[in-house]
């Protein structure tokens, strides 16, 4: 039995797969420090304002992908 | 006189509206069937898993616990807002494959598909129990709140260890009675107060404290007096980007028993692909109790105890009506939390354990299994709630450690064909031991969270461990993965026809 990891079939797979891997990215080491500083923005610290953003990004994304039917 | 007791008859109001929504949530259905009590005969529409998946995701945490971080440490805090985001993503790759799997083949828990996909009871069993610790040290913590609130709302006059019969009470007359139905329907009503209450109390403090309802001058002051608070490591300098960046991964892949069990509910795939794609909006929940906490940095400069900030800025200020809408919405979040813990466990204690080793029939074990909610209330909720031991936060990072060292199994189930059992529990083992000494004794070294250490153990264990033993069988295979399966064997055929034909 070959040892093959199940990976996307399609290229709206590999388009769903690198949305995800973009978001998580957004959220953690390599952007974060870019947002770690005292600026204050619509009246919240900018990293507040951040992952109010990533919230509405990672539902606007799962939504689209929904569209293109993407883990149907 | 009167007035002060007007917060806890609201926070009793509360109690009494769950008990009387969720008793009435199994009207009329056979909760004797595992189906039914266990995963609500699979009927659940996407705004109430919406409700469910969002209510239950959110706990006591978000009203005492965050708005403490907020107080004591500053921004780290928001890391959570970003993982129970993340979370959604889970949710929404994993639920509707999961949901898939279990009316296919009749799964309602984790244990389950485990012992499906590794042709291995013991396996199944095994994850069942160690994974319950996690689940069962928080529902206790949950239930430890839950007393809390309602002691500081009767102003001292319920005891913590009534508290604790109450809260649990409540929760097992309509757990009991409606399964996940009730807890559909609870969730469904304590997601929307907690939403409420949230941007209610949080609104009004800010109007308090500077006199508009914008966040800016609060934010403004802090960056002015206390600047540490507003970038990472924080003002204790305990969350730097390693530890910020691990703690999100290791919450995401971190699948818990209750999710498991909340996506077979769904009625449809769909359902669960719409409420996971929106599941991340409810989260802006916890905004407005986060600013509470920067709040309180000046309101109460030397706190003793970060994690009642809030409750203290609502008794000390609030109108009474404000105070004890955050008493109920406090409880709600502590119950909606716990009680899906208690369910889980039952069912995955039912349906993984006991009728695997006893042999007993799906019909006894249907019955069985909402009796055990009793048990595990009264022996092991309760006792561990009241004595409170101090030996708990160490159950619980256990617990956790293990929820995420089990995310190598769901390689297995959905991504690689090749894991095995041998794979999957020495690699758990492993990842076990290392996330329990990296959490106890040595904590995150090099600011990484112990859970990530234990995969970098586990992982490649789980893969040499897989290629060095027996795969499962070829019908096992074409069931979790069919679209594969054609693929993985023609080599092997050829090579097994090959001395055939010399």
């Amino acid at each position: 039995m070959k040892a093959t990891f199940r990976t996307p079939k399609t290229y709206k797979g590999w388009i769903g797969l690198f949305s995800i891997l973009i978001i998580v990215l957004l959220g953690s080491w390599p952007v974060i420090p870019l947002l770690n500083h005292e600026t204050i923005l619509f009246g919240m610290p900018i990293l507040m304002v951040w992952s109010v953003i990533l919230i509405f990004l990672t539902t606007g994304t799962l939504m689209a992908l929904n569209k293109m039917g993407v883990n149907e | 006189m009167m007035a002060q007791w007007i917060p806890f008859l609201i926070t009793i109001s509360y109690m009494v509206i769950a008990v009387w929504l969720g008793f009435g949530a199994g009207k009329g259905r056979n909760m004797n069937k595992v189906e039914e009590w266990g995963v609500a005969g699979r009927s659940l529409g996407p705004l109430v898993m919406y409700l469910l998946v969002g209510a239950g995701g959110i706990s006591a945490y978000t009203f005492m616990g965050a708005p403490g971080w907020a107080y004591s440490k500053g921004v780290p805090v928001l890391y959570v807002v970003v993982y129970l985001t993340f979370m959604g993503i889970t949710a929404w790759y994993l639920g509707p494959k999961v949901w898939d799997l279990g009316v296919k083949y009749n799964h309602v828990t984790q244990g389950a598909a485990i012992t499906h996909r590794y042709e291995s009871p013991a396996l199944g069993a095994l994850a069942s129990f160690v994974t319950s610790i996690g689940v069962l040290a928080y529902a206790v913590l949950q239930t430890t709140g839950s007393a809390y609130i309602l002691n500081v709302m009767s102003h001292g006059k319920i005891p913590v260890w009534l508290g604790v019969i109450l809260s649990l009470g409540v929760i097992s007359i309509y757990l009991f009675k409606s399964g996940l139905r009730a807890i559909g329907i609870t969730n469904a009503f304590q997601g929307g107060l907690m939403f409420v209450v949230s941007w209610a109390f949080g609104l009004w403090v800010v109007k308090q404290f500077t006199g508009g309802y914008s966040f800016g001058p609060v934010f403004e002051r802090v960056r002015d007096e206390a600047p540490q608070f507003l970038t990472l490591p924080g003002n204790l300098g305990d969350m730097g980007f390693a530890f910020w960046t691990t703690s999100i991964l290791i919450s995401m892949v971190s699948v818990w028993q209750t999710h498991w069990i909340q996506w077979m509910g769904a009625n449809t795939k769909k359902s669960i692909r719409t409420a996971a794609t929106m599941l991340p909006t409810y989260y802006i929940v916890c905004i407005p109790m986060l600013v509470v906490g920067f709040i309180g940095i000046f309101v109460y400069p030397s706190l003793a105890q970060a994690d009642t900030v809030a409750i203290q800025m609502a008794m000390d200020s609030m109108p009474v009506v404000i105070a004890g809408l955050l008493g109920a919405g406090t409880l709600a979040a502590a119950m909606s939390s716990s009680e899906p813990c208690i369910h889980g466990t039952a069912l995955s204690y039912s349906k993984d354990i006991i009728q695997p080793i006893f042999k007993i029939s799906d019909e006894k074990a249907g019955k069985m299994t909402r009796w055990l909610i009793f048990p595990i209330m009264g022996l092991i909720v309760a006792p561990i709630s009241i004595m409170q031991p101090a030996s708990l936060v160490y159950i619980l990072l256990i617990g956790y450690g293990f929820i995420g060292q089990a995310f190598p199994a769901l390689v297995g189930m959905f991504f690689w064909p090749r894991a095995t059992k041998q794979g999957a529990f020495w690699g758990l083992a492993a990842g076990f031991v290392v996330t329990l000494v990296f959490s106890v004794w040595f904590p995150h070294p090099l600011g990484i969270h112990a859970g990530i250490w234990g995969l970098f153990v586990n992982l490649p264990i789980f893969f040499i461990v897989s290629l060095l033993t027996e795969p499962v069988s070829k019908k096992t295979v074409e069931e979790f993965f069919p679209d594969m399966v054609d693929d993985l064997y023609e080599e092997v055929s050829e090579t097994t026809t090959k001395p055939a034909s010399i």
